[in-house]
């Protein structure tokens, strides 16, 4: 009984964490990212080595390198050198 | 256990796909926009772009309309195209993330004075920076559009907020003319109205009257089937048992429950399917449906509301209500309840009628006034009403009124709405007196819902419902597991009846059903206090995750105990250590996997442990020093669980090693818990540590008047003969002291097992005793000592002289009787006549 349950909670807790789309900073020096969210425009400045999660429902992302890109959540964004890989 | 694995695996599975399946739909959709060469990412999107951008400026002036549905269909329009501006640029990201890693393959351009690179990698260069270009500034006009689409969105929805508040405070005049002019335009409408009934009702009978007639018996058939099959299906969870005093809060939650949605249900759906039939057999036409439709509904409120309001307060019989008013209050609120539903509908369903007939809007005024005074001056009433069960409970009895603050409650809004509609606001009458009708019927069924969940906590109440019995048949659980289930169960209805409620309530009063999903999740996944940031699923996730690490623990701490440890024969000591230790580290663990799935950031913790490490540290000395003396244990293994241990002043068997002491059972039966740091830090003294052997001392004393050499041998032989002593080592004895009193010996001798200790010496002592009898050898000395006195030569010939005396008196006499009586006192004289008869030595007897 009880380890129906904990299968059940399992399988939430897999699940559960996947609101939002997540960037990190693998640079050297803080970054600052341009993120317009849902007629917003706000700056998300970025320590080295961080993560922050953004955008649950979908966003524009400008990068330091002048790039541009649409998130929907869910995605991984790598900041390297200004240049951002999308996972 | 089996089927539980592979259901378990199953549901592993099913999460790891479902991450993966959208993964593997974008990698393929992604592979699609560069494979299909004819199809360029880039100038699909920007053609997306454009046609987003035209049916932008389309949209552009519906924005300052009038309709409402229009209103709401230019924001649905303007939101999708907002969407299909997100989706063009995340299809775009993949080709920029080629271009860019093409670009740093090829690389910088070379500086000046560098030799020059070939040509196509600088044309490709160049290509591609073009077209990096061209993406980023796609993605810019996206960006810009949506921006732009998000305000008119916005500006959308001002407008509609703008005209409900217009409409809702829109101010007319009440005065005798609107009576006046309100009364004969119903005359006219009145005319109108059956004129236009009576059309259609002739038109139907001549032209249609078979299609009217399949179409109301089929609606009767069904009607009837519903009725009858409902009730023989369902009528023992409908039906009320009056023998039953004092029925149980669930019973009369579930037969209200039924009783409510059975024949709402019936209804629901011989309505529907009268109009179905109607519709589809071109009965209706199009300005009879809608009032057909109105009329439906009215009914079906007031029929559904009025069934609630009797279930939930049963006025005939008081044991089966679900709260707690008294019999006059349940009939009376049952009465109250029906005229506002019905007061409420027809003004709708009437509603629906003035727009058919286009009548005159001051008979909607009129209306709308009417019946906003009327729910008003019922509430009012309802206020006064003296509803609340007596002190005693019984119902019978006259009823206390409402609790202040309801009472309040319900008066303002009474009065309320009454001068709202006098002072000629009658929309925002309409609409308060609508809205609190809604809230009030879900906040009551909130109340029912979470009185039910208070029953079902109640001790020993889960255990009698349906779902009870069936998990305690099921999973053979204890009473105990069965009232926490019911616990669970208890806050899980709590929170579906507040998840349910609530947002019904808010939708009601105009919040939109996405916002309040967004809300949700917002709420759900980050909540932000300052800097901390706190995410209620993370919170679940983290505590499930932690639970799940503790049972993979015990699970393979149990495996690994009886598959590996038990069939290699290893000592129960080694496996209880090896056990241990496997739970300690599978325990951190899953400590460390569910902190971090809870996202919480331990780097500030860490900073106030600092600042409080030194205070900690020294409090936690002696734990901490436990608990590392428990792990040397545990690996060092001075003494395993079971083994004969004397510490200090403690001795006794060892029952159990934990963290931070150890459990010593006396042979009293007393358990002393010792520190482990004491097992550590001082001398242990273990019995059974290799072996079992062990050697028995035993003192022997005898008397001082023996021969040592004979007492030896004699010992000797008897110890030689004990069978439960080994033979090798030879058992030994040993001539310890003498005095002039006592010889003392000792008699040494090994024992195959030294829990036997207490027995052996025991024999060896009654073989012993008896043998040292059988040899005459004296143990102590003879009864009375001898006392020598010594007596001077005077005094000893006087002392003979007196016996002799004696001696003749008493052979003269010819016996005199031995002892002393009261007829025949002893001779004092003879002791007066005595010189002082003075001992030198000892004492006379």
């Amino acid at each position: 009984m009880v380890r129906m349950i904990t299968a059940v909670l399992l399988s939430v807790a897999i699940g559960a964490p996947a609101t939002g789309a997540s960037i990190t900073n693998k640079d050297g020096e803080a970054q600052v990212v341009t993120v317009v969210e849902g007629g917003t425009r706000t700056e998300v400045a970025l320590d080295a080595g961080a993560t922050e999660t953004i955008c649950p429902a979908g966003c524009f992302v400008t990068l330091p390198n002048g790039d541009r890109i649409g998130l929907q959540g869910g995605e991984t964004v790598e900041i390297k050198n200004g240049a951002a890989t999308v996972k | 256990m089996p089927r539980f694995k592979r259901l378990f695996l199953a549901l592993f599975l099913f999460a790891a796909l479902g991450g993966g399946v959208p993964a593997i739909v974008a990698t393929t959709a992604t592979a699609q926009n560069v494979v299909l060469g004819g199809v360029d990412p880039v100038a699909q999107a920007a053609e997306q772009i454009a046609a987003a951008k035209r049916k932008l400026e389309g949209l552009r002036d519906s924005v300052n309309g009038d309709n409402d549905a229009a209103l709401i269909d230019a924001k649905v329009n303007i939101d999708s195209v907002n969407s299909a501006l997100l989706q063009t640029s995340i299809a775009l990201t993949p080709r920029l993330n080629d271009v860019s890693n093409r670009l740093e393959q090829l690389g910088k351009p070379p500086a000046e004075g560098q030799p020059e690179e070939a040509a196509d990698v600088t044309e490709e260069r160049n290509r591609l920076t073009a077209e990096r270009l061209q993406i980023n500034t796609l993605t810019g006009d996206a960006e810009a559009l949506s921006i732009a689409a998000t305000q008119l969105s916005n500006a959308v929805t001002q407008t509609r907020r703008d005209l409900f508040t217009k409409q809702l405070l829109a101010h007319t005049e009440i005065s005798q003319s609107v009576f006046a002019d309100g009364w004969t335009a119903l005359g006219t409408e009145v005319a109108s109205f059956k004129r236009m009934i009576g059309a259609w009702l002739t038109f139907v009978w001549k032209y249609k009257p078979v299609a009217l007639g399949i179409a109301v018996m089929l609606s009767l058939a069904s009607a009837l089937v519903l009725l009858a099959g409902g009730y023989r299906l369902f009528g023992n969870l409908i039906r009320r048992d009056p023998t039953n005093a004092q029925p149980a809060y669930m019973s009369r939650f579930s037969v209200a429950f039924w009783s409510t949605i059975i024949p709402s249900l019936a209804l629901t759906v011989f309505f529907v399917a009268t109009f179905l039939f109607m519709t589809s057999l071109n009965v209706l036409r199009p300005d009879i449906a809608p009032i057909l439709s109105a009329t439906f509904g009215f009914i079906g409120m007031v029929v559904f509301v009025t069934l609630l309001g009797r279930a939930v307060l049963a006025p005939a019989e008081p044991s089966w209500r679900l709260v707690g008013v008294s019999n006059a209050g349940a009939r009376d609120l049952t009465i109250a309840t029906f005229m506002i539903t019905f007061v409420n509908g027809l003004d709708y369903a009437l509603g629906a009628i003035c727009v058919a007939l286009s009548s005159p809007v001051v008979l909607t005024v009129l209306k709308s006034f009417i019946s906003s005074m009327l729910v008003g001056l019922l509430i009012l009433a309802i206020s006064f009403l003296r509803p609340v069960v007596a002190a005693d409970g019984d119902p019978a009895a006259r009823g206390r009124p409402w609790p202040k603050p309801v009472s309040v409650v319900l008066q303002l809004i009474g009065a309320g709405l009454i001068a709202a509609s006098i002072a000629g606001y009658v929309g925002l009458s309409r609409f308060l007196a609508t809205q609190i009708v809604v809230t009030g019927a879900v906040a009551v069924t909130v109340y029912i819902g979470i009185r039910s969940a208070r029953a079902i906590s109640a001790p020993n109440q889960f255990g009698e419902t349906l779902i009870g019995r069936y998990l305690q048949k099921r999973f053979q659980m204890s009473p105990v597991a069965i009232d926490q289930t019911g616990l669970v169960a208890s806050i899980l209805i709590y929170l579906f009846a507040l998840s349910i409620g609530i947002p019904l309530v808010l939708i009601s009063w105009g919040f939109q059903p996405r916002d309040l999903e967004l809300l949700a999740v917002r709420l759900f996944t980050e909540i932000s206090i300052g800097t901390v940031r706190i995410s209620i699923l993370g919170i679940l996730a983290g505590i499930a995750l932690f639970a799940f690490g503790l049972l993979a623990t015990r699970w393979f701490q149990k495996w690994l105990d009886r598959n590996v440890m038990a069939r290699s024969h290893v000592d129960t000591g080694v496996r209880n250590s090896v056990k241990t230790g496997v739970g300690y580290l599978g325990t951190a663990l899953a400590g460390l996997i569910g902190i971090s799935a809870a996202g919480i950031d331990l780097s500030s913790l860490a900073l106030v442990a600092g600042a409080l490490s030194l205070g900690i540290g020294f409090g936690l000395q002696n734990i901490v020093s436990n608990f590392v003396s428990g792990l040397i244990l545990l690996v060092e293994r001075p003494f395993k669980v079971g083994d004969w241990v004397a510490t200090g002043t403690n001795e006794g068997f060892v029952r159990k090693i934990s963290v931070r002491a150890t459990e010593i059972e006396t042979f009293q039966r007393q358990t002393i818990i010792v520190p482990n740091s004491l097992l550590i830090n001082g001398s242990v003294g273990n019995w059974t540590h290799r072996n079992r052997l062990g050697r028995v001392d035993m003192p022997i004393a005898v008397h001082g008047s023996n021969d040592p050499a004979r007492v030896m041998e004699i010992l000797l032989s008897v110890v030689r003969d004990q069978p439960n002593l080994l033979r090798n080592p030879e058992p030994a004895v040993v001539f310890l002291d003498f005095t002039a009193a006592v010889l003392e010996f000792e008699v040494r001798g090994f024992l195959a097992d030294v829990l036997n200790g207490a027995t052996v010496r025991s024999e060896l002592r009654m073989a012993v005793f008896k043998r040292l009898q059988q040899e005459g050898i004296a143990i102590g000395g003879p009864a009375a000592p001898e006392v020598p006195i010594k007596i001077d030569p005077t005094s000893a010939a006087l002392i003979s002289a007196m016996l002799g005396e004696a001696r003749a008196a008493v052979q003269a006499q010819g016996g005199l009787p031995l002892s002393p009586s009261r007829e025949n006192p002893p001779a004092k004289s003879s002791a007066d006549v005595n010189a002082p008869f003075t001992p030198h030595s000892g004492e006379a007897e």
